[in-house]
């Protein structure tokens, strides 16, 4: 066992800490931040074209397809510094339908996408959720009807983050709907500027924008079907293992700013940090803290190891999200009146930071599979629990 | 022990209820939101007809002279429906706090004015530290003349942007052995709007007024005093009595605002569980996982 990374690991993290303070501006954050963290906007293109020019944005894939051959646990690394720089590092293309065209789709997909994947050229957005398909996802019914050279796609899609700003839709479709649920769903790509297709906003608890995405009579290209039809459903277990390596170093950083408050903030006299009801408290969420850098690192040590995680995924997703909400409850404790003060108050911490990080802890327990699927899967899978 | 709600209180929660399903629905709450007054002043007066403003006020300053738990009764109801506005510093803290300071002529002068809905009063008394204690006063009021003359910035006052009036706590004495003594506290005219003793300030260029943006949306403001003059008839109690007078307030605002949550968490709760009823997935309600049970009912 070896809990240490290497050198080449260490030089690469710092290279990279040193880009990102000199390429990320404040314009091009605002710009993401306005696009619901996703570099969709000119600048953040031009931003993660330049980072990805380095083979950072997918570093495990070979270098035909725009990666430099490096373990997964270079991937979580990098991912997890872009968390702790509070710039975006989320991605659908790079990190889960990527992996997922890598496994299963043919030569001519990989072609077509996998090097703009990794260069930065291209983002996707995720096309899952329904009205009638959350937690239940294979109740999902968007129909997608073969007809002959094309399929016709109609339905409605719910929650698809960055729609409005992505490429791509990575869609998953009923191709089948009289096979059992699990094996009619297709996965389709289907270009945003196809004709047929609605987008429009909701707008979630922390103000960010998600789409509800309408399929009006789309015709959809045959070309445009990943892998085989109706083995969508075993390509989205797949991804959503993917889906749910969750970077915690933006919490980690909201953490420090509270650590910080808690010293510097003087409260008659005394700071806040000498207070044994602070300290216990903040201590407890170091300890935790460096929990879920190990539950985090294990997905890569597992990924490195030919396998792919997957009650580990949901374990670690838990996790990190459970404490993310526990940080900023503590952050608010301990801020006190100060903590619920929004972005540009003159009198806000870290303007402002801690209440938007409050209300989004609670998105962040739901999307990617909510807390209660997640134990679910642990009980089932990785515990072997009778199914209910 | 008696649990039960005597008649009057049935009726109070009923018509309070019955109002604000009438008078304050989703989308109204939500236009309040972004309202820059954070109320509407024709459901203000309304309220005022049914009394609420003087609920706790006496009798003979033309109030309904009911009790606390009649209060907490009404501000649970207002939890349930969310209500924004300056209900709970004009009837509740400050109310307390003139019932608790104030002569017979200034209870005469301003109790009357608010149990009619006519003025709405806030208290401000939090500074940068942040806290409710003795210690954490600063701001200054000097004696000069038949004047005082307050410096200091108080922080998170709710609804100051639409007060009338303004009950501040200042030090009147800067150094005394006890944080908690040495306090005072005034009534600030915002507006000027008042005639005789309690006229006020005439100057109040000398407030400032700014709203902080915050999570809920609420008006918190920060108000400053920059060397604002106040008729020496306008302090409340007794000099340098102040944190006494303040700490009665905290304790029953403390409760009063517990009722007023807990009724926003009944709602919440009755949200959650018609939603858990409705909502289906994997063919069933999903009331109907553990999951969710054991998390509707603790
Ligand atoms: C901000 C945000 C962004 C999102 N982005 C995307 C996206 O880009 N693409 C996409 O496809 N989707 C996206 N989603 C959707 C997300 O995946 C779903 O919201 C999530 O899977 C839960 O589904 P639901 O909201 O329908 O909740 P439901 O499935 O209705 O669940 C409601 C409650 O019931 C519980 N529950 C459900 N089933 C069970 C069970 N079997 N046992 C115990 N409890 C259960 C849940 O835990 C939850 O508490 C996003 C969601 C959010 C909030």
């Amino acid at each position: 066992m070896d809990f240490a990374f290497t050198d080449e690991e260490n030089r690469i993290i710092s290279e990279i800490r040193e880009f990102i303070e000199k390429e990320s501006t404040p314009e091009m954050l605002e710009e993401t931040h306005k696009l619901e963290r996703i570099y969709g906007g000119k600048l953040g293109r031009e931003f993660i074209k330049k980072f990805a020019s380095n083979g950072w944005l997918c570093p495990s894939w070979p270098e035909e397809y725009g990666g430099i051959n490096s373990s997964a646990m270079l991937t979580y690394m990098i991912k997890n510094e872009m968390a702790y720089s509070g710039i975006p590092a989320l991605f659908v293309g790079a990190h889960m339908a990527g992996p997922t065209i890598m496994e299963f789709a043919d030569e001519k997909m990989k072609e077509k996408f996998l090097l703009p994947i990794a260069k930065g050229d291209l983002e996707f957005s995720l096309g899952y959720s329904e009205p009638g398909a959350g937690s239940d996802l294979l109740s999902l019914e968007m129909r997608a009807e073969d007809k002959g050279g094309h399929y016709l796609v109609n339905g409605q899609k719910t929650f698809n983050t960055h729609a409005h700003v992505a490429d791509y839709h990575w869609l998953a479709v009923r191709t089948d709907p009289d096979a059992a649920k699990h094996k009619g769903i297709s996965i389709l790509i289907v270009d945003f500027k196809t004709p047929g297709i609605t987008i429009r906003p909701m707008i979630t608890i922390v103000g960010s924008r998600t789409n509800e995405v309408y399929y009006d009579n789309v015709k959809v290209s045959k070309d445009c079907l990943v892998g085989e039809e109706n083995k969508g459903f075993n390509y989205i277990m797949e991804a959503l293992d993917y889906e749910r390596m969750f970077p915690f170093a933006h919490y980690r950083k909201v953490f420090e700013n509270i650590v910080e408050y808690a010293k510097e903030k003087i409260v008659h006299g005394e700071p806040l940090s000498k207070k044994p009801l602070v300290r216990q408290k903040l201590a407890q969420l170091e300890i935790e803290l460096e929990a879920s850098e190990l539950l985090y690192y294990n997905l890569a040590h597992v990924l490195d190891n030919g396998k792919v995680p997957n009650y580990q995924a949901s374990m670690e997703k838990t996790f990190v999200c459970e404490l993310d909400q526990k940080i900023s409850a503590v952050g608010m404790e301990i801020m006190g009146q100060y903590g619920q003060l929004s972005k540009g108050s003159k009198w806000a911490p870290f303007d402002g930071e801690m209440e938007y990080y409050y209300k989004w802890s609670i998105v962040e327990t739901i999307y990617g599979g909510t807390t209660e699927v997640q134990k679910n899967i642990m009980a089932q899978r990785g515990l072997g629990l009778p199914r209910v | 022990m008696n649990f039960d709600l005597n008649t009057e209180q049935k009726m109070l929660k009923d018509s309070a209820r019955n109002f604000f399903s009438r008078e304050a629905d989703k989308e109204f709450i939500r236009e309040m939101e972004n309202d820059e007054k954070g109320y509407s002043q024709k459901m203000w007066k309304k309220m005022a007809r049914l009394g609420w403003m003087g609920l706790l006020v006496p009798e003979k300053y033309n109030g309904e002279e009911m009790g606390f738990l009649d209060m907490t009764v009404l501000l649970e109801e207002m939890g349930y429906a969310c209500l924004p506005g300056p209900f709970f510093s004009t009837a509740v803290l400050s109310v307390i706090t003139l019932l608790e300071s104030a002569n017979e002529k200034q209870k005469k002068r301003l109790l009357p004015k608010i149990a009619d809905g006519s003025q709405i009063i806030t208290l401000g008394w939090i500074e940068e530290s942040g806290t409710y204690s003795g210690k954490g006063i600063s701001a200054k009021a000097e004696l000069k003349d038949d004047n005082y003359i307050i410096s200091g910035t108080k922080l998170f006052v709710p609804d100051a942007n639409t007060a009338d009036k303004i009950i501040v706590a200042a030090r009147t004495d800067n150094s005394p052995e006890d944080p908690d003594e040495g306090i005072s506290l005034f009534v600030v005219d915002l507006k000027g709007d008042l005639k005789g003793d309690l006229k006020g300030d005439t100057n109040n260029k000398s407030i400032n007024i700014e709203a902080l943006k915050t999570i809920r949306s609420d008006k918190l403001c920060e108000v400053t005093f920059k060397n604002t003059i106040v008729p020496k008839d306008n302090m409340l109690g007794e000099p340098g009595k102040g944190w006494e007078t303040l700490n009665k307030v905290l304790l029953k605002a403390a409760v009063a605002k517990c009722a007023e949550m807990s009724g926003g968490a009944k709602r919440v709760l009755e949200m959650v569980v018609e939603y858990a009823k409705m909502r289906h997935q994997f063919g069933r309600p999903i009331g109907s996982f553990q999951a969710i049970q054991t998390g509707a009912a603790c």
